[in-house]
C-alpha cells in the first residue's frame, strides 16, 4: 500500500464532503432547481463539462486503456464513433424528440416509448430490456472501483470490491445529502486535470509521438496497424462499422442519453453544447485509449491490460499526484454508476412496478421498489464481480451493442417515420436486442467478422420497417399520435432562424392553444 | 364578457413581442393578433431532507398544464387579481384532483433525479392556486401572403410555433 496515495485519496474525499456541506449550509439547495448547480442559468459550457465528465465512466480509465493496449491503434476506431456522437444524437432526434416529448408529456424515455407506439407491451419489453443490461454496465463500475481501490489500498480484490460496491451503493442512496450538482462539478474539474496529468506525462516518458510509435514498432509494428494486432481485423469491415457505431449511435439506446435530449430546454444552449462537446471529445475521448497504446511502450510486461492507466499513473507521477489521479478516476466510477443506478430504479418503480404490478403505488411504495432493486443489482454485482470477473471493456462494448441494437431504430423512426407502429417497435427492440446479444455470446461475432452491433442495427432496422408496414392495416399509428409527430416535424415556410429560436418548453402550450383556436 | 382570474403579469407587451420576433422572421412580417389566457394548476412544495447538518428545507414549484395535463418545475411566481375577456381564456381540460396527482408525481421524479438521492422527501403543500398565464398570438406573413402564427410567452418572451389549420405551418 502506498500511504501517500492513501493520504490524498482521503484528503480529496475530506475536500468532496466539505464542498457538499459547504453548498447545504451557504443554501445554494433551498430550491429543487439550486441541486442543479444554479439550474436553468447553467450555460452550455458548463452544461457540456459537467454532462461529459459524468459520461466519462470506469470504462473510459480501465476499458479504454485495455483496449489501446491489447490491440494498439485499432482502439481508435471506438474513440472515432465517440467524437462526434453526441452530435450526431442530437442532429438526428434532438429537436424532434425534445418537442414531440413535451408534446405527449412523458416523464421518462421508456413512457415515451409507450406514448408514441401505444402498448404496454412496449413499455414492458423496453423496461425490461433495460433494467437487465443496464445492470452489466454498472457490473463494469463495480469491478473498475474494485481493482481501483485494490491498487491503491493493496488490499485483496474482494475486499476492496465490497469496499467500492458499499462506497457506490451509499453514494446512491444518500447522493442528495451533499448537493451532488456541486460535488459532481468540482469532481469533473478534477477529472479534467487527472486526464491531462497522466496523458502529458506518458507522452513526455515516451519521448512524444514519433518515438513512441518507434518504440511501438520496434516491439510489434501490427500495433501500428488500425486492423489491429496481428492485424486480426484486417478487412473486417463489419467490425469496423460496429466499433464506429458502438458510441457514435449505439448511446442512442441508453435512457440517461435520451432523458438528456427530453430535458434540454434552450435548443441555443443545446446547439452550443453539442459543439463544446465535441471539443471535450477530440481530446479527452481518445486520452484514455492513447495512454493505453502508449502503456505498451511504458510498462511491456503488464500482467492486466485492464490496469494500464492505473499503472502509468502510478509509475510515472509523484504519490501525491497519482492519489488525486485514483480520486478522479473514482469520482468518475461513482458519479456514473449512481446515476444508472437512479435510472434503474425509476423504471423498476415506475415503468414496472406502478405501471403493471401496482397502479395506485404511492411514493413510499415507489421509492421502496426503487431501493430494493438498487440494493438487488448491488449485491447481484457483486457476487458476479468476486465470483468471475469479465472484463470492463467487454461489459461496456456488450451492453451498448445490445441496447443501442434494440433502441436506436425505434427513437429515429418515433420522430422522422409516421408509419412506424407498435407492432413494428416490439419486434424492432427484441429482435435488435436478441440479435445482438446472441452474435455475441454464440461467438458469431468472431465467425462472421461481423460486430454484434452491426449485426442488431441491422435487424433491428429490416424489422421495424418490414413489421410495421406489414401491420399498417391492423395496426395504424392513432391520429393524436399522427397530429403529434406533425406537430413536431411541421417546418413549412417558417424561416430557419426563427425555428431556431422557439422554446419546446411551450411545444405542449402550442399544441393547447392550436386545439383550442380550432375549436 | 369579463371575468377574474389569478394571472400571472404581463411582462412583455405587444410591441415587444412584435420586435422579438421581427430579427428572426426573415421576409415574414410579424403582426401581434390578441392575447391568450392559458391555465396552470402552481404548487409550491416545501419538503424536509436530514443532511448532516440537520435538517433543511427545499422549496419546490411545480406547475401542470391543465390542457395536457404535463407537469414542470417553476419558478415562484407573482400574480393577482386580473379582469379579463372570457373568450381570452383557453378552456381548462383536467381535472383538480388529477392535476395535483401529475404534480406530487413529478415531484418525487424531480427529487430523485435532481437530488440524485433514493430517499423519500416529506413534502407538504404550502399553497396552490390555478393561475393563468398571458400568451401573445402573433400572425407572419410575406409578401405571397403565405403566414404561420407563434405563441409568444407574455411573461418572458420565449416563443414557440403554432400549426394551426389554414396556416402554411
Amino acid at each position: 500500500m502506498n500511504s501517500v496515495v492513501l493520504v490524498f485519496l482521503i484528503f480529496y474525499y475530506v475536500v468532496v464532503v466539505g464542498i457538499g456541506f459547504w453548498a447545504v449550509k451557504k443554501g445554494g439547495a433551498k430550491n429543487l432547481e439550486g441541486y442543479l448547480l444554479g439550474g436553468r442559468k447553467v450555460g452550455p459550457l458548463v452544461t457540456a463539462m459537467t454532462l461529459q465528465s459524468t459520461s466519462m465512466s470506469g470504462y473510459m480509465f480501465l476499458g479504454a486503456g485495455s483496449e489501446g493496449f491489447n490491440t494498439g491503434y485499432w482502439a481508435i476506431w471506438y474513440a472515432v464513433g465517440d467524437i462526434g456522437g453526441g452530435v450526431v444524437n442530437l442532429s438526428v432526434i434532438g429537436r424532434r424528440m425534445r418537442k414531440l416529448s413535451k408534446i405527449l408529456g412523458s416523464l421518462t424515455s421508456i413512457e415515451y416509448l409507450e406514448h408514441r407506439y401505444p402498448h404496454a407491451a412496449t413499455r414492458l419489453v423496453a423496461g425490461v430490456l433495460t433494467i437487465f443490461f443496464l445492470f452489466f454496465y454498472v457490473l463494469a463500475q463495480f469491478i473498475a472501483g474494485g481493482k481501483g481501490m485494490a491498487l491503491v489500498t493493496g488490499l485483496p480484490y474482494w475486499v476492496s470490491l465490497l469496499i467500492a460496491v458499499g462506497i457506490i451503493m451509499v453514494y446512491t442512496y444518500l447522493g442528495g445529502y451533499f448537493a451532488v450538482a456541486y460535488t459532481d462539478f468540482f469532481q469533473s474539474i478534477i477529472m479534467v486535470i487527472g486526464v491531462v496529468w497522466i496523458f502529458a506525462a506518458a507522452m513526455s516518458y515516451v519521448g512524444g509521438w514519433t518515438a513512441a510509435n518507434a518504440a511501438i514498432a520496434n516491439i510489434d509494428p501490427t500495433y501500428l496497424s488500425i486492423w489491429g494486432k496481428d492485424l486480426q481485423y484486417q478487412n473486417a469491415w463489419g467490425e469496423v462499422a460496429g466499433a464506429v457505431l458502438i458510441f457514435s449511435v449505439g448511446y442512442m439506446g441508453w435512457p440517461h442519453v435520451v432523458t438528456r435530449h427530453m430535458a434540454m430546454s434552450s435548443p441555443k444552449t443545446a446547439r452550443m453544447a453539442g459543439l463544446y462537446s465535441t471539443i471535450w471529445n477530440l481530446f479527452f475521448v481518445t486520452a484514455p485509449y492513447i495512454v493505453g497504446i502508449l502503456a505498451i511502450v511504458i510498462i511491456p510486461d503488464l500482467a492486466d491490460p485492464e490496469m494500464a492507466i492505473f499503472e502509468v499513473a502510478s509509475a510515472l507521477l509523484p504519490s501525491a499526484i497519482v492519489g488525486i489521479v485514483m480520486a478522479a478516476i473514482m469520482a468518475a466510477i461513482m458519479s456514473t454508476a449512481d446515476s444508472i443506478l437512479l435510472q434503474v430504479g425509476t423504471i423498476a418503480s415506475r415503468d414496472l412496478y406502478q405501471r403493471f404490478f401496482n397502479p395506485k403505488a404511492d411514493d413510499k411504495q415507489m421509492v421502496l421498489v426503487s431501493r430494493l432493486l438498487v440494493l438487488l443489482i448491488g449485491v447481484i454485482g457483486f457476487l458476479v464481480a468476486i465470483i468471475q470477473p469479465p472484463g470492463v471493456f467487454a461489459i461496456v462494448v456488450f451492453t451498448t451493442s445490445v441496447l443501442g441494437s434494440a433502441f436506436l431504430p425505434v427513437y429515429v423512426a418515433a420522430v422522422w417515420w409516421k408509419k412506424a407502429n407498435t407492432p413494428g417497435a416490439i419486434a424492432s427492440m427484441s429482435g435488435g436486442a436478441g440479435v445482438a446479444f446472441f452474435w455475441k455470446v454464440t461467438g458469431a461475432a468472431g465467425a462472421t467478422a461481423i460486430h454484434p452491433m452491426f449485426a442488431g442495427l441491422v435487424v433491428s432496422i429490416v424489422l421495424i420497417v418490414v413489421v410495421s408496414l406489414a401491420t399498417q392495416k391492423n395496426h395504424p399509428v392513432p391520429d393524436h399520435i399522427l397530429a403529434a409527430i406533425s406537430e413536431a416535424d411541421r417546418v413549412g415556410p417558417v424561416p430557419k432562424e426563427m425555428l431556431a429560436g422557439a422554446d419546446s418548453n411551450l411545444a405542449a402550450e402550442a399544441k393547447g392553444v392550436a386545439r383550442s383556436l380550432k375549436k | 364578457m369579463k371575468q377574474e382570474i389569478n394571472g400571472i403579469p404581463v411582462g412583455i407587451s405587444r410591441s415587444q413581442a412584435a420586435s422579438i420576433l421581427t430579427a428572426k422572421a426573415g421576409v415574414f412580417k410579424p403582426q401581434v393578433q390578441r392575447m391568450v389566457y392559458y391555465p396552470y394548476l402552481w404548487v409550491h412544495y416545501v419538503y424536509t431532507v436530514k443532511t448532516f447538518l440537520g435538517k433543511r428545507s427545499i422549496r419546490a414549484y411545480i406547475l401542470v398544464d391543465l390542457l395536457n395535463n404535463i407537469a414542470a418545475t417553476a419558478d415562484q411566481f407573482d400574480y393577482e387579481a386580473v379582469l379579463v375577456e372570457s373568450e381570452s381564456l383557453i378552456p381548462i381540460g383536467v381535472e383538480q384532483e388529477t392535476a395535483i396527482k401529475t404534480a406530487e408525481t413529478y415531484l418525487l421524479h424531480s427529487a430523485v433525479h435532481k437530488m440524485k438521492t433514493l430517499l423519500l422527501p416529506q413534502a407538504e403543500v404550502q399553497k396552490q392556486e390555478t393561475l393563468y398565464k398571458p400568451f401573445w398570438i402573433v400572425k407572419c406573413m410575406d409578401r405571397k401572403r403565405r403566414s404561420f402564427r407563434v405563441l409568444v410567452d407574455g411573461v418572458t418572451g420565449k416563443y414557440e410555433i403554432l400549426n394551426i389549420d389554414g396556416d402554411d405551418a
